[in-house]
């Protein structure tokens, strides 16, 4: 070892005048020092030290946040409500990419048939549904009766999760969203996308949340498919009086959620009796 | 602060069958056994006690708040903590990650104050060594004890422990018999359990539970002295005997009715559990 800290360099490391490339050596010093590290233990303030010894033990127990975490708190969210959003299954990049897949092989196979962006918009809505069904329950989630023994599960926790799934449904759908022609239709699918999450989440109280976005799902496709069938004009179940009865439905579903979401504060319908 | 749990008149039926059956329990401060075979109702009671599971009837009053009213329940949820007879974990969670995460669903916004209390909770259980591990990295006697970690989070006053030594080998029994024995404050704490070695080791009462029905409650001490006069050994094994087995000396040990030619013999809490649990507690033996 050809050095060590003497004390001009001790007084300008500790008063943090040593610029970058200085420190990150005399730091490297440290590593293999230890009468230099004493120097420099015993210089510094015990409060100090303390202070950013437990700053740098909380930053390894304590990584950086994920990248949902970080997009969250840039837009404000804070750091301990972030962290619950990010939980949710359907927000995980894999799931992510699996809708984005969906929903641009829609939009392809619209275009191929000639159907137009007809695919998509049937589809859309039915992301945020299948985002919940993978979101709740105890075959889904492993913490789940951990969590509604909290204050915070139960009916909290899956307002937090159903707006972490709508809004990431929301952001993926507009991905291939961009690829139709027209830009009224990439709105007009929303609507229906909220009435049909908010009903899946009204049907979960009955029967499980799975049950429920396959009852939703069918219902979905049925209703349009039934729609367009008697209408005399193409994209009826898309129309304006369509997104009115979409925009009841959803309002009125959440009213009834209102009522019936001590259910989500008991375990599910999915539950197996184990003693 | 009310630190008590009353049950009154608590039943809850899935199906046909009763898994508790007007259930009648006041529960203090201080460790409690909650002993009972498989299907004895055990687990029903725990979860109706952490508030995820409602009773079909009877009162329910836990830490003096009724858990069936909204604002009650959360503020019983505040000063809860609760291990599950089988925890799930987030497996690409680190252990540190993984308790801290069960911090912020307890409403512990405060992060500094938070990692303070995560720090405080893997120390107790000893588990500070892994908490920058995978949990999926855990061998199964560490997440017992992770599972232990987070509901020993915020000092909760009532603590409900199902099954926590299942798996365990005996070192890790004894450390978490070390863990729960020296908690502060003297919660309530109920633990159900297989194991009567647990029930006499740590509690100071102990409540048998069969079929859905309270056969016991008292002392571990009382509890094995109900079964004086009922336990012999003998030279020849007794087919009548509500159970017998050959014993490391080559005698037989029985319970229930004197074969001929037996003497009596000093009682352990075993086989008081067996006795009260009775044919239930067999079922699970066999």
């Amino acid at each position: 070892m050809s050095w060590h800290v003497d004390h001009e360099l001790l007084v300008h490391y500790q008063g943090g005048r040593l610029g970058d490339t200085a420190s990150f050596s005399v730091e490297a010093h440290l590593v293999g020092c230890a009468p230099c590290r004493r120097l420099i233990s015993d210089a510094i303030d015990p409060a100090r030290r303390d202070q950013l010894w437990a700053g740098v033990i909380d930053r390894m127990d304590w990584p950086d946040p994920r990248r949902a975490e970080r997009a969250l708190a840039r837009v404000g969210v804070p750091a301990h409500t972030a962290r619950l959003l990010a939980t949710t299954p359907s927000i995980r990049m894999p799931w992510l990419l699996s809708m984005v897949t969906v929903l641009v092989a829609a939009v392809v196979a619209s275009h191929s048939f000639g159907e137009g962006p007809f695919l998509f918009l049937v589809v859309a809505p039915l992301v945020p549904v299948a985002g919940i069904a993978v979101s709740f329950g105890r075959s889904i989630d492993p913490l789940y009766e951990v969590g509604l023994a909290t204050p915070t599960g139960g009916f909290r926790l899956m307002l937090i999760r159903a707006t972490s799934v709508l809004v990431s449904s929301l952001a993926v759908s507009m991905v291939p969203a961009v690829l139709l022609t027209e830009a009224r239709w990439m709105v007009v699918w929303m609507i229906p996308a909220l009435a049909v999450t908010v009903l899946t989440l009204l049907v979960s109280t009955v029967i499980s949340v799975s049950a429920a976005a396959g009852v939703v799902c069918t219902l979905w496709l049925v209703g349009v498919a039934m729609t367009e069938l008697g209408a005399s004009t193409r994209y009826a179940a898309f129309g304006a009086s369509a997104q009115m009865t979409f925009g009841g439905l959803a309002l009125g579903s959440a009213a009834l959620l209102m009522i019936r979401r001590q259910s989500f504060e008991r375990v599910g319908h999915d539950w197996k009796e184990t003693g | 602060m009310n630190n008590s749990i009353e049950l009154e008149g608590v039943t809850k039926r899935y199906g046909s069958v009763h898994a508790l059956d007007r259930v009648d329990l006041t529960i203090g401060s201080g460790i409690t056994g909650l002993l009972g075979p498989n299907g004895a109702g055990k687990t029903t009671l725990l979860r109706i006690l952490a508030t995820v599971l409602a009773p079909d009837s009877g009162a329910t009053v836990l830490l003096g708040r009724d858990p069936a009213m909204s604002d009650d329940r959360t503020e019983i949820r505040r000063r809860l903590g609760y291990m599950p007879q089988e925890p799930g974990f987030y497996r690409n969670f680190t252990v540190f990650e993984f308790v801290d995460y069960v911090g912020i669903l307890k409403q512990i916004t405060d992060r500094s104050q938070r990692h303070d209390e995560v720090r405080r909770v893997l120390d107790h259980v000893d588990l500070t060594e892994v908490a920058r591990r995978k949990i999926k990295a855990l061998s199964g006697g560490m997440r017992r004890r992770l599972a232990l970690a987070q509901a020993l989070l915020a000092h909760p006053d009532l603590l409900l422990l199902d099954e926590p030594t299942a798996g365990l080998d005996p070192e890790q029994r004894l450390r978490f018999r070390a863990v729960v024995s020296q908690l502060p404050n003297r919660p309530v704490v109920l633990l159900s359990t297989h194991q009567t070695e647990d029930v006499v080791a740590l509690c100071e009462r102990v409540i048998v539970l069969a079929s859905g029905v309270v056969r016991f409650d008292g002392t571990p001490m009382t509890m094995t002295e109900a079964a004086r006069g009922r336990v012999w050994t003998a030279t020849e094994q007794d087919i009548g005997a509500l159970l017998s087995w050959r014993m490391g000396d080559g005698k037989f040990r029985h319970i229930g009715d004197p074969p001929a030619g037996a003497a009596q013999a000093e009682p352990t809490i075993d086989d008081a559990y067996l006795l009260l649990a009775g044919r239930d507690a067999l079922t699970v033996a066999s």
